[in-house]
């Protein structure tokens, strides 16, 4: 490996250690009918405690519910909405972690999103397999530069 | 079969980078240059395997076809299965950035170890294709399922019980992939048996 690209691959180590330590809580949530389940936990997999729920609007930045996490870093929050909610998770300390979502049934949604919705894996995983293609002729052309 | 983010410690995500990293290199080092397009199609097989969901009781399971990738492609595998998995982990968030080395390792390595049984008794034909096919595709998964309850254990003792139920999990896992491997093996041997030949 040429000595120039250290620099490159030492940035890129800092910056993966960093994200593992700093952000290190993660929050999942879930909607059941108008009712949102979630759960958050540390990196290495404590739950979060007590920590605190807000429960917001996303365009108008209102606040819908606030609660906290039981001892198992899980919680539940009554919603009578069925629009986009943003969840913040705050165990202190500068741990933070959000979660976007919606609790929308299925008879409030149009068809058409429907079809988008079958329709865009297909799309993605074309463009995944034409990266892979792609990434092969680089390659390809690597090696046989490499071997001139 | 992905680790997510999150869950497993630096070193474990480390080691696993470093591993994995030792086998790309091995792979770009083995591979031809008529190899190529056989190793984007396995790699692509791979990509897209995930997306194939088998109902099974209550829930479904997907293909992984990793033996086989390792069987046609040798050390290439971890070229092969490391870019399908890094698409994986940036198109529809299965998995990881920070977990791709371990995931890499997971089911790579497995593909690799399958390679060198089972290639050699390929081409030699000294068991039948089918048995061979299955064999792989089988055992593939099997150590891949050990090495990922393995890694979630390195995690604490609260992630024993998850890692023994991932493992549970995917017997029907192996049982499926053992069986689309054999088929797959009869298939290229009838269509293009040069490729079954070191």
């Amino acid at each position: 490996m040429k000595k120039r690209h250290l620099p490159i691959l030492l940035m890129l180590f800092m910056f993966v250690s960093n994200n593992a330590i700093a952000h290190g809580i993660h929050l999942f949530c879930r909607f059941e009918g108008s009712t949102l389940h979630g759960e958050g936990y540390f990196a290495g997999g404590n739950p979060a405690k007590s920590s605190k729920v807000t429960v917001l609007d996303p365009v108008t930045n209102s606040v819908l519910a606030e609660t906290l996490t039981s001892e198992a870093g899980t919680f539940t929050v009554f919603l009578d909405q069925s629009t986009p909610v943003l969840v913040v998770l705050d165990a202190g300390h500068g741990h933070r972690a959000t979660w976007t979502g919606s609790g929308t049934t299925e008879k409030d949604e149009p068809a058409e999103h429907h079809r988008a919705e079958a329709e865009t894996p297909v799309a993605v995983i074309a463009t995944g397999v034409t990266v892979i293609a792609l990434f092969f002729g680089v390659l390809y052309l690597w090696k046989r530069r490499h071997a001139a | 079969m992905h680790i997510s983010e999150g869950i497993l410690p630096l070193t474990t995500l480390a080691g696993g980078y470093a591993a994995s990293a030792l086998g790309v290199a091995k792979g770009l080092k083995n591979i031809e240059d008529e190899q190529m397009v056989r190793v984007a199609m396995l790699s692509s097989a791979f990509f897209v395997a995930s997306f194939i969901h088998i109902p099974l009781g209550p829930t479904n399971i997907h293909l992984v076809l990793n033996g086989f990738v390792g069987l046609l492609a040798g050390w290439s595998c971890f070229i092969a299965i490391g870019i399908a998995l890094l698409l994986q982990a940036l198109l529809f968030q299965f998995g990881g950035i920070t977990t791709l080395g371990i995931n890499t390792l997971t089911m790579a390595l497995p593909a690799v170890i399958c390679y060198l049984i089972f290639f050699p008794l390929l081409s030699s034909k000294k068991i039948p294709i089918i048995l061979t096919g299955f064999l792989c595709g089988f055992i593939s998964v099997f150590f891949s399922a050990l090495l990922l309850s393995f890694s979630l254990a390195t995690t604490g003792e609260s992630f024993i019980p998850a890692a023994r139920l991932v493992f549970a999990a995917n017997i029907p896992v192996m049982l499926v992939d053992g069986l689309i491997t054999a088929m797959a093996l009869q298939f290229i041997e009838k269509v293009k048996p040069e490729m079954l030949i070191s």
